[in-house]
């Protein structure tokens, strides 16, 4: 049994350490290719593969700064974005119809440019549920599609001259069927 | 930062959830996505996905160069259908061809190879019908059974119990139905179109057995029938699949026939119904196995099975009394914990005699008491094979229910060490069902 002061000792033992341990947790800091700096909670950190293995494979401090030449700044915002939600949902038990209303959300005002740049940078930061899902949608923009809609939509040359691109054609004309042409 | 900037495994996800359709067209975009719409993974995914197919098969059956080229080889060989229909009526052979594989080779070898269009407008021309799109298609992969052609329809009683519908026996009775390939078909549908004279039908599964019932397809209407005893005086049948489900689909996507062969993949997969091994011959077996045709009651270690089954080939629409006609199976067998009365066990029992209540409707049209069952008395030993013995019997109504029960006595007839007991055998329906085997 303690006295009173002993009692106010172990409260304040109690919830001192406590309070102080959530507010010191784990940042991890990266650069991005425009020199803007961010700091990521540990958990969603740990989510972007290519930073997980950096700090943990040789068991870098987590005091150093993590360059990502690759990556611009609006992208690194919406990939912590994503993880960040996808950690919170992780705890959640029916967490589906919440998931799908921030997916609409989430690529809603993106250019098919910049849809496409994001693609490339879950790719290269090894984000694989987001790179599922940026693949997902850019299928989406494509399908049931004719070719020059595709061609004028992601900004690609037709590198076919006329004879060629016959011969592909008749590869597969069972592909050419069921297309949804009027929407230019 | 265009499309093919994105990465070749982003456009593999990419492709791969477009689909083979999709990823066709997408190859035509330019001649980067070409290289990616082509690779090998990508095919293999299409081909495991929409064929079922781990190795790159042609509809021959012949290994591919190539996944691609595999997949090409499906889709031009059915191009003259809707692909969805294609794929659905693979699924459906798939499963009645994966479950004969597993549990009865011998019937999966007498699935002949797929028919060819020729053979199939052949038919056509000899027969002036236009078969609905699923039965072509059902024939494109295999064209019926090859069942030693020579006498098929054997003058012996037994014929060939590899059918693929299978079937039941009671008394001297033995059904056993197989599809027929095309020729047969046309040589059937001639035959009997001699004294039916009905345009646009069709035979296209039968017994092998002495014993006659055909089966009917109307290709206008796509609907499967099955004669009855009536069928030559008449040309009473009786639909085979429910007229509900076939009409509910437009533009002519799904027909009695691929409806009920997909029904019949359904059964023999969830075990519903199965092999049944008579001496040493085995066939399938169209007595239900599973509740809740199938009833199971257990009293005093003497466990008994029962469930019946529609025969339509001696059902007769016009005939009051004796209209619709079932035959039932009833297993019993002796559970291995023996025989056990009163706390005493005893290591076999034998049956003496049975009663059965039937009823059609909630109307007792039979109470039958007496001795023995098909002139047999049953001698159970714990834990050995089911005791099974078929029977039959009309019913004026086309719902009812039998029950009843058997007298046992423990030890046998001829030295009893015991009181006679009463065994139950649990009330099983006898049901006009919705599709007809």
């Amino acid at each position: 049994m303690s006295t009173s002061t002993d009692n106010n000792a172990s409260i304040t033992q109690e919830s001192g350490p406590s309070a102080a341990v959530q507010d010191i947790q784990k940042k991890i800091v990266v650069r991005t290719a425009d020199g803007e700096v961010f700091n990521l909670k540990e958990e969603v950190a740990m989510e972007i593969d290519i930073i997980k293995t950096f700090f943990q494979e040789d068991s870098i401090s987590y005091e150093t700064v993590m360059p990502l030449p690759n990556v611009e700044g609006w992208e690194m915002v919406k990939v912590i974005e994503y993880c960040t939600k996808h950690v919170e949902l992780k705890h959640k038990v029916d967490g589906y119809k919440e998931r799908k209303a921030f997916q609409a959300l989430f690529v809603q005002n993106l250019s098919t440019k910049s849809l496409l740049a994001l693609t490339n940078t879950a790719n290269y930061l090894e984000v694989k549920y987001l790179l599922d899902f940026l693949c997902q949608a850019v299928s989406e923009q494509i399908k049931n599609k004719d070719v020059d809609y595709v061609r004028e939509l992601f900004g690609v040359e037709n590198d076919f001259n006329d004879e060629e691109y016959e011969q592909v054609k008749a590869e597969a004309p069972w592909a050419h069927e069921n297309l949804n042409n009027d929407l230019h | 930062m265009g499309l093919e900037a994105v990465g070749d495994l982003a456009l593999h996800i990419i492709l791969r959830k477009l689909g083979a359709e999709e990823s066709g067209r997408a190859a035509c975009v330019s001649k980067q996505l070409r290289a990616s719409a082509s690779e090998e993974p990508l095919w293999s995914h299409f081909c495991a996905q929409e064929l079922h197919l781990s190795q790159p098969l042609d509809p021959h059956g012949n290994l591919a160069p190539s996944f691609k080229a595999c997949y090409q080889s499906w889709r031009e060989s059915f191009h003259m259908y809707p692909w969805s229909l294609v794929k659905r009526v693979k699924r459906c052979w798939g499963k009645i061809t994966n479950w004969l594989t597993l549990n009865f080779p011998e019937a999966q070898s007498t699935l002949n190879k797929g028919a060819s269009e020729a053979d199939i407008q052949e038919l056509e021309k000899t027969l002036k019908v236009k078969l609905p799109l699923p039965t072509r298609i059902l024939y494109r992969f295999h064209d019926g059974q090859d069942l030693e052609d020579k006498n098929w329809r054997s003058s012996s009683r037994n014929g060939t119990l590899l059918g693929l519908i299978g079937g039941y026996s009671f008394y001297d009775r033995m059904v056993n139905v197989c599809l027929l390939p095309l020729h047969h078909i046309v040589l059937e549908t001639k035959d009997i179109m001699e004294t039916l004279d009905f345009s646009d039908y069709i035979v296209v599964a039968a017994s092998t057995t002495h014993s006659q019932k055909l089966f009917f397809l109307n290709c206008t209407s796509g609907q499967l029938y099955v004669g009855t005893a009536n069928l030559l005086l008449d040309g009473e049948m009786l639909p085979c699949v429910p007229n509900a489900l076939l009409n509910s689909v437009h533009d002519r996507q799904q027909d009695a026939m691929l409806l009920w062969l997909e029904e019949h993949g359904r059964r023999l997969e969830n075990g519903i119904i199965k092999l049944r091994e008579q001496e040493t011959m085995r066939s399938i077996c169209q007595f239900p196995e599973e509740p809740p045709f199938c009833s199971t009651a257990v009293t005093s270690g003497v466990q008994v099975r029962c469930s019946s089954v529609f025969v339509p080939e001696f059902t007769n629409l016009q005939d009051t009394i004796q209209k619709y006609f079932f035959s039932y199976s009833i297993r019993m067998s002796l559970l291995p914990e023996g025989c056990s009365i009163n706390g005493m066990t005893f290591n076999s029992c034998q049956l003496l005699s049975r009663h059965w209540v039937i009823r059609a409707g909630d109307v007792v049209v039979g109470n039958v008491n007496a001795e023995a069952v098909i002139g047999k008395y049953p001698l159970l030993r714990p834990g050995e094979p089911e005791f099974v013995y078929e029977s039959c019997t009309p019913l004026p109504s086309l719902s009812g229910s039998i029950e009843g029960s058997f007298v046992f006595v423990p030890g046998r007839l001829a030295d009893p060490k015991g009181r006679r007991f009463r065994v139950q055998a649990a009330c099983f329906p006898l049901q006009l069902p919705d599709y007809i085997f």
